[in-house]
């Protein structure tokens, strides 16, 4: 039977993209699709024709570690010792930056994920980890603050990793700039030290749709709207 | 969920650039399409720690396997949710075999409460189906299937029930729902391929 002009195939491949086939029937399908141009056109046009239904599935975050394995699984690594210093020359020059913001992300997380109070961002007391954590660069991608809050805490805390030099007569203020919406004000920040600031709302409500964290400089703390550049930015990470 | 064609030409350069080896790309893709595909693994599977794997599992096969996508056959979205979407059936099939043959063996509070908080804001899929296909054509062409039909694929579609599941589901005969999913994804398919009226073509 030539399988691959078969009404079957279609149903099969059908039932396949829905989801309803047996794990065996699954497999097998699938197999056979390895070997099979025909089986594979199925495939793909039925998962065009019911693309469309993903579009109400609601997006989730991801935790942090899921793309520090993928990485671990895919980064190319040349020579053991040192692999990151031959991979800088070769990037185009924004992407430094970028990385330099990938691994700092990545060691802050490691650093936080074993000892949260290391960079006194969680009390010490507190079992819970900080659930939003957010690591904001300067345009050279050098970690500059941090900032996190306990799921369902009413504070967010503040630490400068190194001194921001904020120009005489200005605030720095530090902005939630949510998915789909305008940026909001969060607090002022410090230039140097830290600050735990009071949130209107528990971190929950407050950085529940906040994609990234921003500072600029501002002339008062009651501006509704960013007024100057954002020096410092970084992604706002739900974890844990 | 990127799908304007602006988009999609982006992330079909992104996946080109990630055959080649480009792990800039690669983590630019990753950035673009994680959220809405933990998602779509998050809806099949309930529980974080599973989706995570299958995420996981998906992009290291993006990373190896980029080279494979066929910008004629699909848009590089629907190729990526395509991986994910396999990968998290094949897992629920999976989990769902031990489940049932260790289902003595389980005894474990703190999981069934994992799964009682993973289940408890989940919209019903007939909702999603609405919601997904308000003012497209596909929405038309889902009106001209009947109510079970309707109902079986939305079950099937974002649950991931198999035939004998949606059966116990649905309290039908298993020849019965077979039929249902046959004919439902035929119309489906007869309709979405007719030149059709144009005010459903949006």
């Amino acid at each position: 039977m030539d399988y691959e002009r078969s009404p079957l195939l279609d149903q099969l491949a059908g039932a396949y993209v829905l989801g309803t086939l047996s794990r065996r029937a699954r497999r097998r399908l699938a197999s056979v699709a390895e070997r099979s141009p025909a089986v594979q056109r199925a495939l793909a046009q039925w998962h065009e024709r019911l693309a469309p239904l993903e579009r109400s599935i609601p997006q989730a975050t991801p935790g942090a570690h899921v793309w520090q394995r993928i990485a671990q699984r895919t980064q190319p690594m040349p020579a053991r010792a040192a692999w990151w210093q031959g991979l800088w020359p070769r990037l185009p020059g924004w992407s430094a930056p970028a990385l330099a913001f990938s691994l700092g992300i990545v060691l802050t997380l490691g650093v936080l994920h074993q000892a949260p109070q290391t960079l006194g961002l969680a009390p010490i007391a507190t079992r819970s980890a900080p659930s939003y954590v957010g690591l904001l660069t300067d345009a050279s991608g050098e970690p500059v603050l941090g900032a996190s809050s306990l799921r369902r805490g009413s504070v967010l805390t503040v630490k400068l990793l190194k001194p921001l030099v904020i120009p005489t007569g200005k605030v720095a203020m530090l902005w939630a700039l949510p998915v789909d919406g305008a940026p909001v004000p969060v607090g002022a920040v410090p230039a140097s030290g830290k600050v735990e600031i009071a949130l209107g709302a528990p971190s929950d409500t407050v950085f529940a749709k906040v994609a990234r964290l921003a500072v600029s400089f501002e002339d008062s703390t009651g501006v509704a709207t960013p007024g100057g550049a954002f020096v410092l930015s970084g992604h706002c990470i739900k974890l844990w | 969920m990127a799908t304007q064609p602006r988009d999609n030409e982006h992330l079909a350069r992104l996946l080109a650039r990630t055959a080649a080896r480009d792990h800039a790309a690669f983590r630019e893709l990753y950035e673009l399409t994680s959220a809405h595909l933990f998602g779509v693994a998050l809806r099949i599977l309930h529980r974080n720690e599973r989706a995570e794997e299958v995420l996981q599992d998906a992009y290291v096969n993006v990373w190896n396997q980029a080279g494979s996508y066929a910008a004629g056959l699909s848009a590089p979205m629907t190729w990526l949710s395509s991986v994910v979407r396999n990968k998290a059936l094949d897992r629920l099939r999976q989990v769902r075999l031990s489940d049932q043959s260790t289902v003595v063996l389980v005894d474990d509070e703190g999981e069934e409460f994992l799964d009682q908080v993973a289940a408890a804001p989940r919209a019903d899929p007939q909702e999603l189906l609405l919601q997904a296909t308000d003012g497209l054509r596909l929405r038309h062409c889902l009106g001209t299937l009947d109510a079970p039909q309707r109902q079986s694929l939305a079950l099937a579609y974002y649950d991931g029930l198999s035939h004998s599941e949606l059966a116990a589901h649905l309290q039908a005969p298993l020849g019965t729902v077979k039929a249902w999913i046959r004919r439902g994804l035929d119309k489906l398919k007869q309709c979405l391929e007719q030149p059709g009226p144009a005010a459903a073509r949006k």
